[in-house]
Parts: structure tokens; C-alpha cells; sequence
């Protein structure tokens, strides 16, 4: 009796086991790469604040610089800002969108171009102060 | 020994910069505030929180707003702001 017992449990447990067709997996590689678009994103965000930030100060004087007790933005760096945000703008949305497209392929050559757009921006803000 | 005179240069020159950081401040504080979103989710990436799609659109069309924000041109120079 115990033995037709422990048959059908085995039974029942071995047709449970045999719908589950696939074992539950966690795809690393594109965990991976979702954080790293939204990490990229994100410092873009911040990045994109910061020349919002910039751009709202008053322009500066003709023939004055910038300075602690001159608070102000040159046109120059904002027209060169407006161009490296622009290329970055392009390489965040074309990093987002290969992502999406494929997102089991290797995105380093979009994630590389990002980075650069942003450290263009980066440089041309730093820029700013002087 | 430090004189009267410099001391009060001093003063002026401190009152000058705290009225320009007054006058810049609410650009400032607006660029801070809203930053604050961005390093709060760097910093929950940082901590092992996981992306999702969905978080990675809404943020492509924020960070999209923004930008279009910051493109829109500069009022023409008339040659004041030639800097």
C-alpha cells in the first residue's frame, strides 16, 4: 500500500516537472545592458540639467568674463554646448534604440559613443568656467 | 596690520559675490533640483537595483524634453552678449 503511495507521488511530481519545459533563467548579459543604457541615460540627465542650468544664467557682458562676483553664461560655450548636446542627444537614442532592436547583442560600440558624446559635453561645460 | 580700509574692501567684495550667487541661485538650485532624480537612480544602479524597459523609456523621454529645452535658440546678439 505505502509503495503505490510513494509510485503516485512520484507520478504527480513527475508530471508536475513535465510542464515545466523550461528551468526559470535570468538573463545576465541583458540585466547587464539595461543598466548600462540607464546609466548612461541618467548621466545624460544630469548633464542636460546642468547646461539647462547654465544656459538660464544671464549672458554675459561684451568683453567680461565670468567670474564670482560676474555670475553669468558666454553665448560661445552656450552655441558650443547646444552642438555637443545635439551628438549626444543622437548617440543616448541610438544606444536606447539598438538596445531595444537587439537585446542579445553586444552594445559596446553604441555604449562607447555615448560616452564620448558625453564627455564632449562634459568638456564643453567645464569650459564654461573660464 | 590689517587697515580699516581693507577690511571694508574686503566686505564690499564678499557682498558682491553673495549678491551675484543670490541672483544665479534660482537657475542653480532648478539644475540641482532636478538632477536629483538622475543620481537617485545611479545610485540605486550602484546598490545592485536592476533596469527596467520601462524605466529606460520614461527617462529617454524626460531627458529628451530637456534637451529640446536646452536646444531652442539663443535670442540673436546685438552685440551686447558677444562673449
Amino acid at each position: 500500500m505505502r509503495m503505490i503511495y510513494a509510485a503516485a507521488v512520484l507520478m504527480a511530481g513527475l508530471i508536475l516537472a513535465g510542464c515545466q519545459t523550461t528551468l526559470p533563467t535570468l538573463n545576465i548579459s541583458n540585466a547587464v545592458a539595461l543598466n548600462t543604457v540607464y546609466g548612461i541615460e541618467n548621466a545624460y540627465g544630469i548633464a542636460v540639467n546642468a547646461a539647462n542650468a547654465y544656459k538660464a544664467l544671464p549672458l554675459c557682458r561684451t568683453g567680461t568674463r565670468p567670474s564670482a562676483t560676474n555670475i553669468c553664461a558666454k553665448r560661445s560655450v552656450i552655441v558650443n554646448l547646444q552642438a555637443a548636446m545635439r551628438r549626444a542627444r543622437i548617440a543616448v537614442n541610438n544606444l536606447v534604440a539598438f538596445q531595444r532592436a537587439y537585446p542579445t547583442l553586444d552594445i559596446s560600440n553604441f555604449v562607447a559613443a555615448a560616452q564620448t558624446a558625453l564627455a564632449d559635453v562634459q568638456a564643453v561645460l567645464a569650459s564654461g568656467a573660464n | 596690520m590689517v587697515t580699516i580700509a581693507e577690511i571694508e574692501a574686503g566686505i564690499t567684495i564678499a557682498e558682491a559675490i553673495v549678491t551675484a550667487i543670490v541672483k544665479a541661485a534660482p537657475a542653480i538650485e532648478r539644475g540641482v533640483v532636478s538632477s536629483l532624480p538622475y543620481v537617485q537612480a545611479i545610485a540605486g544602479l550602484l546598490q545592485g537595483t536592476n533596469a527596467t524597459p520601462e524605466e529606460i523609456d520614461a527617462v529617454l523621454a524626460r531627458i529628451n524634453a530637456a534637451t529640446d529645452e536646452f536646444l531652442t535658440p539663443l535670442p540673436p546678439d546685438d552685440g551686447s552678449t558677444t562673449t
